[in-house]
Order: structure tokens, then sequence, then C-alpha cells
């Protein structure tokens, strides 16, 4: 399970200076001052972290860190799923 | 591998930045673009714009100019001309033809085009080097011009603050001091051709796709080739990456470990050049440092990427 927190680091990977109490989950980003760089950032932090890759049509539909956990532990958990 | 008397080395630089300019600080506005995203993230402040009426064969002649008026050439001595360009002046013939008629170059010229974008210059210098070492005495002229003004949508935000138009010839001789082509790294990424394409009407770019793929490539692409040739990053002296924009260098040095002295970004007058972008950098580096050991890298349309280590030889 991918939690709050462990997005939050890659927040801090992509170099995007916000702090998680600032941050409403379920608000797009690009409202909380992320601009279109950060956002590409901070995808290719979550293909890096997570080991699979995101499709445009799939990274129009991540707006918010909500999104980002969600996503995260779909794809993991579908991960884990295969290899039993 | 050849004797180092053998090698091809890049002799001179000319290159041909279009005056006209289009201020990106003036349309930014337009596209709610502020003005730190603009100077600190694309990097871009104003951009080159050729004239109307100039085709890529007009900009290489005024980029062997600009080389010719510094370093006189034989054209008699010019073996081979190859011009790297997606943008050529006709679909028949290839742009270099085009060139060498210009140019008056002789009978015995060999002359092609390389369809490539942002990791041209890495490409054809690595092509021209190879065919020059196997050519009879001779010099290579590696032309570079891609002018994006003919096919970016000036109203499109993601593309229409970023390129600029140039040209740029580089000199290959075996017979004179430069920069020898030591080694290459190339690829492309598989299924991902549609980040950056020309849709007929005009280019289209998801600006995600590319930087998630410059991003995991370009310092892996480099890393390999110092790891083949058992060099660190302290042994370069200075990584010429393809200026795509400010935010993909400064990530790049990042993940590289390296400042803006090693790998800089000098773009803010002039935008992305896609093929001439790195020896447009290169001339001025090679004015400016004389650097003994220099690693380029280019990367973009495709996605593909190519990585030269470079070296300067007697």
């Amino acid at each position: 399970m991918i939690t709050r927190d462990d997005i939050l680091r890659l927040f801090i990977a992509a170099e995007i200076h916000v702090t998680g109490s600032e941050l409403d989950d379920h608000a797009p980003l690009a409202q909380q001052g992320l601009d279109s760089l950060d956002m590409a950032n901070l995808l290719f932090q979550l293909e890096q972290s997570y080991q699979f890759s995101i499709s445009p049509t799939e990274a129009s539909r991540l707006r918010t860190l909500q999104d980002m956990i969600d996503c995260a532990s779909a794809r993991t958990a579908g991960r884990a799923a295969n290899a039993r | 591998m050849n004797a180092p008397k053998d090698r091809a080395r890049i002799v001179a630089i000319g290159t041909h930045i279009p005056s006209r300019r289009i201020s990106n600080v003036e349309r930014a506005p337009a596209f709610k673009i502020d003005p730190t995203f603009l100077e600190n993230k694309i990097g871009v402040l104003e951009r080159s714009i050729k004239d109307e009426s100039e085709a890529a064969s007009d900009l290489c002649v005024k980029a062997f100019h600009d080389l010719t008026e510094k370093t006189p050439i034989d054209l008699g001595s010019i073996k081979l001309a190859c011009v790297v360009t997606q943008n050529p002046d006709r679909r028949v013939p290839h742009t270099a033809a085009i060139v060498h008629q210009k140019l008056g170059l002789e009978k015995s010229c060999a002359t092609f085009d390389i369809s490539q974008g942002c990791a041209g210059y890495t490409h054809g210098l690595a092509i021209t080097t190879a065919l020059l070492e196997t050519l009879a005495p001779g010099k290579a002229l590696l032309f570079t011009c891609d002018p994006y003004s003919t096919i970016v949508d000036p109203n499109d935000k993601g593309t229409a603050l970023i390129f600029g138009d140039a040209a740029s010839v580089s000199v290959l001789s075996k017979d004179e001091p430069g920069y020898a082509l030591i080694d290459s790294d190339f690829g492309t990424a598989p299924n991902s051709y549609e980040c950056l394409i020309h849709d007929g009407q005009r280019l289209n770019m998801d600006g995600r796709q590319v930087f998630s793929h410059a991003a995991r490539e370009v310092p892996q692409s480099i890393q390999r080739v110092l790891e083949r040739n058992g060099l660190s990053t302290r042994e370069v002296d200075r990584f010429l990456l393809h200026p795509g924009s400010k935010y993909i260098i400064d990530f790049l040095r990042g993940a590289l470990g390296l400042d803006a002295t090693k790998v800089p970004f000098e773009i803010e007058r002039y935008g992305n050049t896609v093929s001439s972008s790195i020896p447009i950098l290169l001339k001025e580096n090679l004015r400016r440092n004389r650097d003994a050991r220099v690693v380029l890298s280019g990367f973009g349309v495709g996605f593909s990427w190519g990585t030269n280590l470079i070296e300067l030889q007697p």
C-alpha cells in the first residue's frame, strides 16, 4: 500500500517545495502551485520509484495527490498479485 | 582502431543564428505563462527566426560563410557534405545536393542528408567521422539546420516559446588538430515516436513524455560512455547537453552531480535550435576554453539520443 508520505517523498526528489500540510489531497496540483514541468518531474519520479510507465492518457488523469496514491497502489498491487 | 594521425577531427565550426528575434517575454502573457516560469524553467527569453523566404540550405550557406570568414577552406578538398535536417528545402532532392550547388563543391564530393532531430549532430558526427576515415585524403562538412519556425504553430502553448532557427557547419579533417570522436552511445526508446511528431499541419509535443525519456535515458547513456572509457565525470572538462529547456538541463546537472560551469545553458537569446544546439555550444566552447575532453549528448525527436566522447588531439 502506497501512503501519502511515500508520494510526498517524490515531491522532494522532484525538488518541488511544498509542505504536506499545505496540500489538499483531492484538489488538482496544478491549482496548488505546481506547473507543467513540476508535474512531468513528479510523474517521472513516480515511474522511477515504482518501476512502471505512465501512458499519456493515464498521465492526463493523474491530477491530485490522491490520484497518485491510488495509481501507485493499484499498479504495485497488480504486480504483487502477478508475482504470486 | 585508427592510429591518431588517421583520425577525423572537428577542426572548425561556423554558425548562423538569424538576427531577427521574437520576444518570449512579450508573448508569454498570451499563454498565461508568468515571467518566472519563462526565465527559470523554459529559459528562452527570445527566439531567433529566419526570413520566410529562406530555406534550410540558405542558412547552411550562411553558416559556411561564417566559417570561411575566419578559416579559409579549399573547396576542392571537400569530399563529403552531410546535412542533418528534418526540415529540408524540398522532399526531393536531398538538401546536401542543394548546398553542394550553392557552394560550388566539386563533382567528387559525396552528398547526403540525415533525418534526425535534436540528437542529429551526435549521429552526424559519428557517421561523417566513420566515412571520412575510410575515404582518401580530404575534408568533410557536417551541416545542421532545422528551422522549426516553419512547423511550429505560434499559438501552441507547448511549443511556441521554445524553438529558434539556426544552422551550423563543422569541418572534419584528418590532417589538422581538433576534436576526435573517441566513443558514442545511441538509442531509441521503444514505442516512443509519438512524443514529438509533425502531424502534417504542425509540430505536436508531449512535454511530459519527452522529459521522462530524457530524464531516464540521457544520464544512463553518458554513464555508459564514461564507464567504457574508464572515465569519471571529473575527468571530462565539459558536458554539452542539448538545451531542450533550462528545466531539463537543471535536472540533468543534478542527475550527473555537475554544476553550471561544466554543463552550460546559453540559449536565452535564441532558443532551442534542435540539431544545431550542440555545435553552437561547441563553437563557443572551443573559442573560450579549448577543453581537452568533452561529452556531447543530444536527445529528443524519436525519442532518440546520441552521446559522443570527443578529445582534443594534435
